[in-house]
């Protein structure tokens, strides 16, 4: 392990902003408060996107770790105690500096703080623990804070960083107990699922506690999130959107992350595999997630143990739709918000916006269009006044045909050449 | 046939409002009414012309109005709508009133911007959403840099009039600090000081140049915050596509980690030009 000292605060930077990035939260949802007009910054309940990185992610925290030191040794991680990468730490004071003169300049819109393992998850919690009391106490930050929780925490050191925090995660990091003790073998669903719970019964109380004494301090406002990594140990798609589905429910979760499997390490005990399909595999699955949270959908409904993946040409709601087609057509005039979220092509926006608009008088599909209702996949599905738009068939096939977008099928090996096919081809003939 | 009147009134809001206020109170008919914010290339026949002074009370009225018999949602929404940078927003505002104050909008009261089958309702709402989308940009897009004496300056260049929409999301944010907002498409200027609104200025296009100046020589943050936003990024995951449609280019060139060049990149550069 190549420990730095003395580097310069550029050069941390970029370290520790090089070993945070696999994190995939950046979100900066869920708070809403409004600055007291004695320090800096607020936090606005939609969150705020300030920038996009070359890969297309949202920018919005600063997200870093307080130091890439880690004597945890999990398989897949950059990080890990045996890689010989560069290491660097912050100060407390150098991380309050950043974010506040970052936030200052309306680059970003908080902190998202976490950090690998130094000597102990305890020290290493009382050290993210005594860097967002500074930065609330001292800077007098009253932006945003994602604090992760390190697995294994003392309890009360994560009770006293949460009051501090909007929102705090830790990560499951995998669907099953089984591919976390071969890959992390240094975590345990124990010390994983522990903390979790502590910070949603915590949570729950304080909400409680609120509604008696408004003002009063908030224990993670914003909830809390995790993330698991896709395609590194074999999980069925099934299994991954099964165990979403518990953690939300058992859990209370804002969000569950998917983070598509990098192969950083080149270890062998992890699959290499190619970067398109698993892409659109963790697409797919943030796809049935929000099904999962504002379309009603549960993902029994989606996949079952005899049909464990997702099909990936087409999304998961066309997918359902095809394989229920004694459901269809909706009427756009009668049916009511929760069928409408069912059509495919119609989303929360659109159903919403059918909804309110229809007390004025019957719809047509020349309303949808100038309503800006994209009817391209809802066309097979809907009719308007008893009629469908076009002479179409209620067919798997038909549909299926119509449906399948060039942009979303699954990307070609540029090595496979064509030719065009000769009638004797084949064994026998040449 | 009925003659059509057209109105002619500010490009604020005051200006729309009093040229609501007035048009309505002209009693023509309102469906021969048109609001414009823009003097025509060519008279037309058939129409009356009429220009109104804008007038603080009247436009109060008419604020009034609307908050009372159709609520802060329905303000928000006319207000955003008349930011815009259309020459049809002043006639949609004032046939969506019409609508919306009328015995058929009266029924529906709140809701009554709902009623997308309505042409002029569907306008604003169009016209809301176009507006709102820009200043939710800008809202993260914007970058501040610091001047001597510790005043924040930022420039933009948006397609609407967004600066008065500004002011209580940042004033709320930074209330302590000493901050200015230049709109460099208008020339105008919206500032703040601590413990006091926030108020606008017009032909600030000197002021606007100097911060262009001072933005381009650079500093230690922005060095820092460029080299930030090259390291969070996944190689393995990289696509252009995706972050132009989430990141338009046109909000690229006020922003500060598309132009500071990092050590990486001035490496690459070195490499490319060998």
């Amino acid at each position: 392990m190549i420990i730095q000292h003395n580097l310069e605060l550029g050069e941390k930077l970029r370290i520790l902003a090089d070993a945070a990035k696999y994190d995939v939260s950046c979100t900066s949802s869920g708070a809403d408060r409004r600055n007291d007009g004695t320090g800096l910054g607020n936090a606005v309940s939609s969150g705020i996107c300030h920038s996009f990185s070359a890969d297309g992610r949202c920018i919005s925290l600063l997200k870093i770790l307080l130091t890439n030191e880690c004597v945890f040794d999990c398989r897949y991680c950059l990080n890990r105690s045996s890689n010989d990468v560069l290491r660097a730490s912050f100060t407390p004071e150098e991380v309050c500096r950043l974010t506040v003169e970052f936030y200052r300049r309306n680059y970003i819109e908080g902190l998202f703080l976490s950090s690998g393992i130094v000597k102990s998850p305890g020290y290493t919690m009382e050290l993210l623990y005594q860097t967002v009391r500074k930065l609330r106490t001292e800077f007098h930050f009253q932006g945003y804070i994602h604090l992760k929780a390190i697995p294994g925490a003392p309890p009360e050191l994560i009770e006293k960083a949460g009051f501090f925090a909007d929102r705090m995660s830790i990560n499951l990091e995998f669907p099953t107990a089984e591919s976390l003790g071969r890959l992390a073998p240094h975590k345990s669903r124990k010390t994983i699922l522990g903390p979790m719970r502590q910070i949603q019964l915590k949570a729950r109380e304080n909400k409680n506690e609120l509604a008696l004494r408004q003002g009063g301090p908030r224990f993670v406002p914003a909830g809390q999130s995790t993330q698991m990594i896709i395609g590194a140990a074999g999980e069925s798609d099934y299994q991954i959107l099964m165990t979403a589905e518990a953690l939300y429910r058992q859990f209370a979760m804002k969000r569950v992350f998917f983070s598509a499997f990098v192969n950083v390490n080149m270890d062998s005990a992890l699959p290499m595999v190619p970067r398109a399909p698993v892409l659109l595999r963790e697409h797919r699955l943030y796809q049935a997630d929000w099904l999962l949270r504002f379309y009603g959908f549960e993902a029994e409904e989606l996949l079952s143990p005899g049909r464990p993946d997702f099909n990936m040409l087409l999304d998961p709601k066309c997918d359902w739709a095809l394989r229920h087609l004694e459901q269809f057509p909706v009427e756009i005039n009668r049916a009511d918000y929760h069928t409408l979220l069912r059509v495919p092509g119609i989303g929360v926006r659109s159903a919403g916006k059918i909804v309110r608009a229809r007390q004025y008088g019957t719809l047509t599909f020349e309303d949808l269009k100038k309503m800006r209702v994209v009817l391209k996949r809802a066309v097979y599905f809907i009719t308007c006044g008893g009629r469908m738009m076009y002479r179409t068939r209620l067919d798997e096939d038909y549909i299926l045909r119509n449906l399948l977008d060039p942009r979303e099928m699954p990307p070609v090996d540029p090595d496979i050449t064509y030719r065009q096919l000769s009638l004797f081809d084949g064994e026998g003939w040449r | 046939m009925n003659e059509r009147h057209v109105f002619y009134c500010d490009n604020t809001l005051e200006g729309i409002f009093s040229g609501v206020y007035q048009a309505w109170d002209a009693r023509v008919g309102h469906g021969c009414v048109e609001l414009r914010t823009e003097e025509p290339e060519n008279m037309e026949l058939f129409c009356v012309y009429h220009r109104v002074k804008t007038s603080l009370t009247e436009a109060e009225k008419v604020r009034r109005t609307i908050a009372r018999q159709l609520g802060p949602r329905i303000l928000e929404e006319i207000c955003f709508a008349a930011c815009a940078d259309d020459p049809k927003k002043g006639t949609a505002i004032y046939r969506t009133l019409v609508e919306c104050l009328s015995v058929h909008g009266t029924l529906y009261k709140k809701k009554s911007l709902d009623n997308l089958k309505n042409p002029s309702v569907r306008k604003v709402t169009e016209l809301y959403r176009s507006v709102w989308t820009e200043y939710d940009h800008y809202l993260g897009f914007l970058r501040f840099q610091e001047l001597p004496g510790g005043i924040l300056a930022a420039l933009i260049s948006p397609r609407h009039d967004l600066l008065l929409l500004f002011q209580d999301h940042f004033s709320n944010r930074y209330p302590r600090e000493r901050w200015i907002i230049g709109d460099s498409t208008r020339g105008t200027l919206l500032v703040h000081q601590p413990g006091e609104p926030c108020f606008l200025t017009g032909n600030a296009g000197k002021i606007i140049e100097e911060i262009r100046t001072r933005r381009d020589e650079g500093g230690d943050y922005e060095l820092l915050f460029a080299s930030f936003c090259e390291s969070i990024s996944i190689k393995e995951r990289e696509n252009d596509k995706l972050q132009k449609q989430n990141l338009p280019l046109r909000y690229r060139e006020d922003m500060v980690e598309f132009h500071q060049k990092t050590d990486n990149c001035r490496q690459k550069c070195v490499k490319e030009d060998n």
